[in-house]
């Protein structure tokens, strides 16, 4: 096979791979509801908004109250798609309101902080729940892709404060359940055991 | 003719089906497959103490482990993925044409590796950042690693598919098997010395 063929043949990859993802239905229930476009309303959020009311009129006002933030937050660490959905567009609406504000809002900062490492620690627990699993990785490329920078605060790898733009929580969160799995942990596993103390949890 | 070490790498990071073709052919080309992980091995090595005893400035017996995993991965990933792939490929898998020998698979799975040199740039990446004012990010380093090793396992499904003369179908079937194969000897072995 000559190289122009190898690139032809990743090339119909990617465009495969493009063709299966425009072709899911983002209003399918169950399915992760993707941000909508500024200015719109997302169909596919219609439950959540009825299930999470307070949530999301707290969300729209700027008055967001911890009862109603705190309703979502742990229906996210117990694998609801649609308290996903909704943390992610309350995600979205705060980091826009945060970038318009002529003075950063503190109390602000900090639920979105928190709500990195809510992600993060979803994605670690999610381990027997691919779907779950597929799905913070989705809302983390989405939030990414469409909320502004707002240099937060996350903790890396050590458990120290490292500066945490939008989703790099869960970023590294996947990097390390990658790290922690198949033929690397079982060879770190491994080298723990033959040499003792370290693990793959204990990497750095 | 045969090509030089250079084009080689070059073409089997492109894969290029008929460089496999050569190295499997070529019986002298082991060195330079052995070469070929041991650069990345090496370089993998560097790299991840670079990263986490100078950038991060993790204490040494810290840093030692992912240095050595570095070194160990792709190592035990030539020998022991070979192995599984010749007997699992050379047996339930094999096609029509399947004329196949340990060594040539370990010849085409060794340049398989070439896109992992690479991943030294990606250790580097975040002093880099540092040094251009652009921030601490782990994104892109996270990225390119997950493109690189991404990159090496599709050159190592070409690399069998040459090596066993099938199917990529066959092929993506004995890596998958051979993979698993793999993690469940050094899992078992980590579990029997725990």
């Amino acid at each position: 096979m000559s190289s122009g063929r190898a690139a032809r043949r990743i090339g119909l990859a990617i465009v495969a791979l493009g063709l299966v993802a425009a072709g899911r239905d983002p209003s399918k229930p169950g399915a992760y509801c993707p941000l909508p476009e500024p200015g719109e309303v997302s169909k596919c959020l219609a439950d959540a908004q009825q299930t999470y009311q307070g949530f999301f009129l707290g969300v729209e006002d700027g008055k967001l109250d911890d009862a109603a933030a705190q309703q979502v937050e742990a229906a996210v660490r117990d694998g609801h798609l649609d308290a996903l959905s909704s943390l992610s567009y309350g995600y979205f609406m705060l980091a826009h309101a945060q970038a318009v504000a002529e003075h950063p809002d503190a109390a602000r900062l900090e639920r979105l902080e928190r709500w990195n490492q809510l992600l993060a620690d979803a994605y670690a627990d999610s381990g027997s729940d691919p779907r779950y699993r597929a799905a913070l990785r989705e809302a983390a490329i989405d939030i990414n892709a469409n909320a502004p920078a707002l240099g937060l605060r996350c903790k890396n790898e050590q458990g120290a404060e490292a500066r945490c733009d939008s989703t790099e929580a869960v970023v590294r969160a996947i990097d390390l359940a990658r790290q922690q799995t198949g033929l690397r942990g079982a060879l770190s596993r491994l080298l723990g055991s033959l040499f003792g103390g370290t693990g793959a949890e204990e990497q750095p | 003719m045969s090509q030089s070490f250079p084009a080689r790498l070059w073409k089997a990071s492109l894969l290029d089906a008929d460089t496999y073709e050569e190295v499997e052919a070529d019986p002298t080309s082991i060195r330079q497959a052995a070469l070929v992980v041991l650069l990345v091995a090496g370089t993998g090595g560097i790299g991840s103490w670079w990263l986490h005893a100078v950038h991060r400035g993790i204490p040494t017996d810290v840093a030692l482990l992912p240095a050595a995993l570095e070194i160990l991965e792709p190592l035990v990933l030539w020998l022991g993925g070979s192995f599984f792939s010749y007997t699992v490929g050379a047996t339930f898998f094999r096609g029509p044409e399947t004329e196949t020998d340990f060594a040539e698979v370990l010849r085409t799975v060794g340049f398989a590796f070439t896109p992992g040199i690479v991943r030294i740039v990606g250790f580097g990446l975040p002093s880099i950042q540092g040094l251009l004012g652009l921030g601490d990010s782990e994104i892109p380093r996270i990225l390119l690693n997950t493109v690189l090793e991404t990159w090496v396992l599709v050159a190592g499904i070409v690399a069998i598919r040459q090596a066993l003369d099938f199917t990529t179908g066959r092929a993506i079937a004995t890596y998958g098997s051979a993979y698993l194969l793999l993690y469940l000897v050094v899992m078992g072995l980590s579990t029997a010395l725990t």
